[in-house]
């Protein structure tokens, strides 16, 4: 299933239709049954999965809690994160060890003795793995007691609207809102419509649109040039981002329908200036998750009990994004994306204040803007790819100007000079006119600007619907 | 240790640490009012803390600080 297909929408809307009809106390019930359900209908074994991992931490964050004694509370929280990082592993991760047989096996010239279990990975499972597991740390440290509400808990890890691709909510804030009593506002249907039908078009009709402009530069074997590469190499990261945030917006616009304000999951990214501050702009729950439940006790505790010195913050930075990359899975492919972003951000967290000066005239901070984006676009790569090895063959054959003086147009796919006047049209807009937040924008364009403009999104999604939707990247991991 | 004698004696300490001789923090100051006191600072800072106060804090009472009166009154508490 699609989150900007026919079928996800029209669940949707009828889901909303019976929130709504029920008395108030009732309404978590329906959102948990739906969640649930949805899961059950795309695979048993997705509902079944789900539903372990929501009993586990159900019942771990009430044992954490009924612990009063410090020491307590800790080996309550260790056993819990144990079992569930156990969970994790088994099920997100289980040709790990095959892979490092692999590995050895390669070195040795023996067969791995290893074998590959391939099993299929639960819609949604990193995402509400990763709530759960912050849920569990906000019991340990007494941000709020455990919920008792096995229903209010299931509405909470499982909100089917964000359980494709996040965002990570905070049980911090979403448990308080799923006790808030919603009634059917006026205003959360126009924003959520507004932001369904924005993310919608960015998912089928710019991404598709830069799907069929680069697909052939990832064929192997395809006679593409090393420019057509390159250019391809930077769409691809548009097309993450277009995807992604088009998904995002699916997600943020129909929590809307229920009364809910999910959290916002990019900022402007290619507006960064660094890398660091790409990370507070790009896939925003998941990094402040990582630095808020990995990066930020790790660096305290080696601070406190090991050496305050700056190399313990240069290895907490690299270790929370060496898991942020081996989160997306197993693959060496994440291993490596993310030990690029941990290293870059190592570096950058401790030459802060030498930056800063240069980071203040415009020279630098072109420069800046630069890097950053040179940086994602080239370790993005590593999520196209299905190894390392292919990566790297695709870097040399990118860097292979050799056959750059052929036409940049090849047998099978013509320049596609419209479609990217289009999606630079589309970029600026986005980027520097909308700035992540359609719902401002359009709030402040009369009722005609505003109709037309829902009319060629409507127009531009029917067109392109016609090809078909590819799956969403993000909903992998 | 009152908590106006704390305060007195963290200000220097937030002035090396943050790098900022002009800087004056109070009790209801947090990581948000003040500009380089991020992630990399707060390891530093409470390290340094720590050392000058010969104290020793749990990992569970820093990650619960949320301004300085809140240091203040783990101060105290480590302190009693």
């Amino acid at each position: 299933m699609n989150p900007a297909g026919p079928y996800f929408i029209g669940f949707l809307l009828a889901v909303v239709l019976a929130y709504y009809l029920v008395p108030n106390r009732f309404r978590n019930h329906v959102i948990s049954m739906a969640s649930v359900g949805l899961l059950a209908w795309i695979d048993l074994w997705f509902a079944g999965a789900f539903l372990v991992v929501t009993l586990m931490n159900f019942s771990a964050a009430i044992w954490i809690d009924s612990k009063h004694q410090l020491k307590q509370r800790h080996q309550a929280l260790l056993l819990s994160l144990l079992g569930n990082i156990a969970l994790l592993v088994a099920i997100k991760h289980s040709n790990i060890f095959h892979r490092i047989g692999d590995l050895f096996s390669n070195w040795l010239g023996s067969p791995n003795p290893i074998p590959a279990l391939n099993w299929i990975l639960p819609l949604g499972f990193s995402y509400y793995m990763f709530q759960a597991l912050g849920y569990q740390f906000e019991v340990y440290r007494k941000s709020h007691p455990a919920e008792k509400s096995l229903i209010n808990f299931i509405a909470f890890l499982g909100f089917f609207p964000k359980i494709f691709a996040g965002p990570l909510e905070r049980s911090t804030g979403f448990l308080p809102a799923l006790k808030t009593p919603r009634v059917l506002e006026y205003d959360n249907f126009s924003h959520g419509f507004r932001l369904i039908l924005w993310g919608v078009f960015k998912f089928i009709v710019i991404s598709n649109w830069i799907g069929s402009i680069i697909e052939t530069s990832y064929i192997p074997d395809s006679e593409t040039s090393g420019l057509y590469m390159m250019l391809s190499m930077v769409l691809y990261t548009l097309q993450v981002y277009t995807e992604f945030s088009g998904y995002t917006d699916i997600a943020l616009g129909s929590g809307r329908l229920f009364g809910f304000q999910l959290t916002q999951n990019f900022r402007q990214p290619f507006l960064a200036k660094s890398l660091s501050d790409f990370w507070r702009r790009w896939h925003i729950s998941l990094s402040t998750w990582v630095m808020d439940y990995i990066y930020t006790p790790l660096s305290l505790w080696i601070s406190l009990r090991i050496s305050p010195r700056k190399w313990g913050i240069m290895a907490s930075i690299f270790i929370s994004f060496l898991l942020l990359g081996i989160w997306h899975g197993s693959s060496w492919n994440f291993v490596i994306f993310g030990m690029i972003q941990g290293s870059i951000l190592a570096i950058e967290i401790i030459s802060l204040r030498s930056r800063k000066k240069h980071l203040s005239n415009p020279l630098g901070r072109i420069a800046g803007h630069i890097s950053t984006m040179a940086i994602f676009v080239v370790s993005a790569q590593f999520f196209k790819t299905n190894n390392y090895h292919e990566t790297l063959n695709w870097f040399r054959k990118a860097l292979d100007f050799s056959n750059s003086n052929s036409s940049l147009t090849f047998e099978y796919n013509q320049w596609p000079t419209y479609h990217l006047i289009a999606i630079l049209i589309f970029f600026v807009f986005d980027q520097f006119v909308v700035r992540n937040n359609i719902e401002k924008w359009l709030d402040k364009r009369n009722a005609v600007l505003r109709w037309l403009f829902y009319s060629l999104l409507i127009y531009a999604i029917i067109a392109g619907t016609e090809s078909s939707v590819q799956p969403l990247i993000y909903q992998g991991f | 240790m009152s908590e106006s004698e704390i305060l007195l004696e963290l200000q220097p300490i937030f002035q090396s640490v943050l790098s900022n001789p002009s800087l004056v923090v109070s009790t209801e100051t947090t990581a948000h009012d003040v500009d380089d006191w991020d992630s990399l600072n707060h390891a530093t800072l409470i390290a340094k803390i720590q050392r000058h106060f010969k104290v020793k804090f749990s990992l569970f009472e820093v990650l619960k600080l949320k301004k300085v009166g809140d240091i203040i009154q783990l101060i105290q508490s480590s302190q009693a």
